[in-house]
């Protein structure tokens, strides 16, 4: 990785860590509640942005893919579960749901849960700063790849961060643990591609 | 405040040396509705509490900074059966030592947990073993109750569903056919396994097993080998016991030592050097089994999972090199260590008049090997015996120690193990022009007190038959060769008479059992229960009324 990528996290990770700052400071001086909610959602996301980045740069010799059957209905239910929570703490966030309530997905899949888990969170962060109403995630099997999806219903690739906080380091993360997921000679990608009746729809392929 | 959660119920155990961490740990159970949680801040703690209480859930720090760590701990358990089938062990690691710690292991724990590691993350992994536990219970309680066909059936159930659960089950179906010596099924089994993902380990895995189990060595290694020649297999230990195993099983106990050497170097823990280091002395390596005994010792070192064997094994292997010194040594720590175990006491009284001996002082050899002749009790096909044997031979006394080593063959006599091991002591001690003499006469009578039990019954004198292999069983209850073909007459009687004897069921039930201690997992007693097995059945329908 280049270095000019390097700082540019560090730059915001940095920027991160000024916000949970000034939260605290104020809440030194001023108790409450819904400030010290704020500052811990903050503080869980720096958390995870630390997590990505180690998980993408810290591991030597690249990603170690420990593959298990599990299902994709049951991870992409927890990811739900996860945002219904945050939106608890902070309304007006889009809502997230299933395609289908599920049906049609298939029952297993070998992938490493904890590494895909991680992607698909910080793609589902992303389309859900870009998205307006709803983010609608997915799962089916094509040409005999897994391909777990995340529609938004945002302005499309290529548009401005809304919020400003993007680091590159999520899609830096889908790339790397879709890379490392291989059966024989095939081996994962990401697609990313403008839905036609509008926003983008993210995919990670499996083999 | 706790809540009653589906969780309520489970009793869970934290190992962390931090208290810090142990306090978070447990707030977080707490969070989750555990409340009733134990703390052991080490390995020897832990190990304490598990074997006097029962633990639906473990959570295990990998560094204890102590003597043993997590994995060590978590193998110890499994090898020593303290862990309940039904326990969860989650191994909670750093993110930066994950990947290094669950490659280079044998067995994985149900859950590895990464720093830092919140409420929510315990309880996903908590569900989704607890539902998995759920799903596969109608096959675990089969399994519990030993009733590996009914099992099978629970595994076909499962399977119609084709749902989540597929894998698991195939999985577990395989596992069990080969307990059942059905091989031909079980390659079946994983086949299917393999036309739904290609490549998975464990399926090439038991398709290995399943084909050394059906004596086609050439096809177990050449299959075993392929997993070990790809980028995720290089450190599959089992595929190289697999390798190994069918090699020993072809007669090339040199080649199984030199697999057994890398799998040693790709994951090098105890066990694996323990293994190699007792395969190298058995071949004669000495360079190799004292380096690996001493790897052995330094890393287990005051810990749990030193075994006394270990210290024994190492002090032989110094004493045959020639380091006496060294070797009294060794064994006068190990003695202040392990004196409560009588066993250790005798091996290490006979390894001390051999070291005695070499180090020129006969007078104090005698008067320790008088102490090891008192200890011993009767003869086996054991190392204790050969040390034991060793020490009489160099002492002197020619007599005794061959009787001693011929007592060791006739205890096992198609040993292979053994019989290297005393055709070394023979080597060594100068009686080399006497291993033919001792191993082929002493397995040859063996051998023929068998065959006249078999003769026997070829000429329909079924009780004499049956009479005759009983008194040899009686006579070297752990003689594997003894024991099978035992339990192979007594079938065969059974179906031969047409009648149902509770007493001869029963005995053939105990020769597989002790067969089952004596040779863990291995083929010719696994297809000897599926014999057995046939045999009750095909009693049951004959005496079934019409």
């Amino acid at each position: 990785m280049e270095t000019a990528s390097f700082a540019l996290i560090a730059h915001d990770l940095k920027n991160a860590l000024g916000t949970l700052e000034s939260e605290l400071e104020a809440l030194i001086d001023q108790p409450d509640p819904g400030l010290a909610q704020s500052a811990y959602v903050h503080c869980t996301e720096l958390r995870r942005q630390f997590v990505q980045f180690l998980t993408v740069y810290g591991a030597g010799d690249g990603l170690k893919v420990h593959s298990e059957d599990e299902s994709p209905l049951d991870m992409l239910k927890s990811l739900q579960h996860t945002a219904a929570l945050k939106r608890l703490i902070t309304p007006g966030t889009p809502k997230v749901t299933l395609t289908d309530d599920g049906s049609g997905m298939p029952s297993f899949w070998y992938l490493d849960r904890r590494l895909v888990y991680m992607a698909l969170e910080a793609a589902l962060h992303n389309a859900v700063r870009f998205s307006r109403r709803q983010v609608v995630m997915g799962a089916r099997e094509q040409d005999g790849y897994l391909v777990l999806s995340i529609d938004d219903d945002g302005p499309g690739l290529g548009a401005l961060d809304p919020s400003d906080q993007s680091t590159g380091l999520g899609t830096a993360l889908c790339e790397a643990v879709a890379k490392a997921h291989r059966c024989g000679d095939r081996e994962g990608r990401v697609a990313l591609i403008n839905r036609p009746e509008g926003g983008a729809s993210f995919e990670l392929w499996l083999p | 405040m706790a809540t009653q959660t589906q969780f309520s119920n489970l009793q869970a155990l934290v190992i962390d040396d931090m208290s810090v961490q142990q306090t978070t740990l447990r707030g977080q159970l707490g969070q989750l509705g555990i409340t009733r949680v134990d703390v052991a801040a080490n390995a020897e703690d832990a190990a304490r509490q598990i074997r006097s209480r029962r633990y639906n859930l473990i959570l295990c720090d990998y560094n204890l900074n102590q003597k043993t760590d997590g994995q060590q701990l978590f193998e110890h358990l499994r090898d020593t059966n303290l862990l309940p089938v039904d326990c969860l062990f989650f191994m909670v690691t750093a993110e930066s030592g994950y990947a290094s710690v669950a490659a280079a292991t044998e067995h994985h724990p149900d859950a590895y947990l990464l720093k830092p590691i919140t409420a929510s993350h315990i309880e996903d992994r908590l569900k989704a073993l607890l539902e998995k536990r759920d799903a596969l219970l109608p096959i675990t309680q089969k399994l519990a109750k030993d009733d590996l066909l009914g099992a099978v059936q629970a595994c076909d159930q499962l399977l119609k569903a084709e749902n989540r659960w597929t894998m698991a089950a195939l999985q577990i179906k395989g596992k069990t056919l080969l307990q059942l010596g059905k091989h031909e099924e079980a390659k079946q089994t994983y086949r299917q396994a393999l036309d739904k993902r290609a490549n998975l380990a464990w399926a090439q895995l038991g398709l290995a097993r399943a084909h050394k189990a059906a004596g086609q060595f050439d096809e177990a290694r050449q299959l075993a080998q392929d997993i070990i020649q790809t980028p995720e297999g290089e450190k599959n230990v089992a595929a190289y016991d697999v390798v190994a195993e069918s090699m020993d099983a072809q007669g090339d106990a040199q080649g199984a030592m030199w697999v057994l050497r890398d799998a040693a170097t790709v994951v090098p823990s105890a066990r694996r050097q323990r293994l190699l280091g007792e395969s190298a002395y058995r071949n004669g390596d000495l360079d190799t089994a004292k380096e690996c005994m001493q790897k052995v010792a330094k890393a287990t070192k005051g810990s749990v999972i030193a075994q006394p064997q270990d210290t024994l094994l190492l002090a032989q292997a110094m004493v045959d090199m020639g380091e006496s010194a060294e070797a009294l040594k060794l064994l006068a720590d190990g003695n202040s260590l392990y004196r409560n175990l009588p066993a250790f006491g005798s091996v290490a009284l006979a390894i001390q008049v051999q070291a005695q001996v070499k180090a020129g002082t006969p007078d104090e050899a005698e008067k320790t090997l008088k102490r090891a002749r008192e200890t011993l009790r009767k003869g086996k096909a054991d190392f204790a015996t050969i040390a034991l044997a060793k020490a009489e031979l160099m002492a002197g006394h020619e007599e005794e120690g061959l009787a001693l080593l011929t007592t060791a063959v006739s205890s096992d006599h198609e040993n292979p193990k053994t019989k290297q091991m005393i055709g070394n002591a023979l080597r060594e001690t100068g009686h080399e022009d006497k291993i033919d003499r001792i191993i082929n006469t002493a397995s040859a009578a063996m051998q023929t007190r068998v065959q006249d039990a078999r003769k026997l019954l070829r000429d329909s004198k079924i009780d004499e038959a049956v009479a005759a292999i009983e008194t040899a069983a009686r006579d070297y209850p752990e003689n594997t060769g003894v024991l099978l073909q035992a339990a192979q007459i007594n079938c065969m009687a059974l179906r031969l008479k047409k009648e149902h004897n509770h007493s001869m069921v029963e005995r053939v039930r105990l020769y597989l059992n002790r067969l089952e201690q004596l040779l863990p997992a291995n083929d010719r007693v696994t297809m000897m229960k599926r014999y057995f097995r046939e045999t009750v059945s095909s009693m049951e329908t004959a005496s079934a009324p019409h």
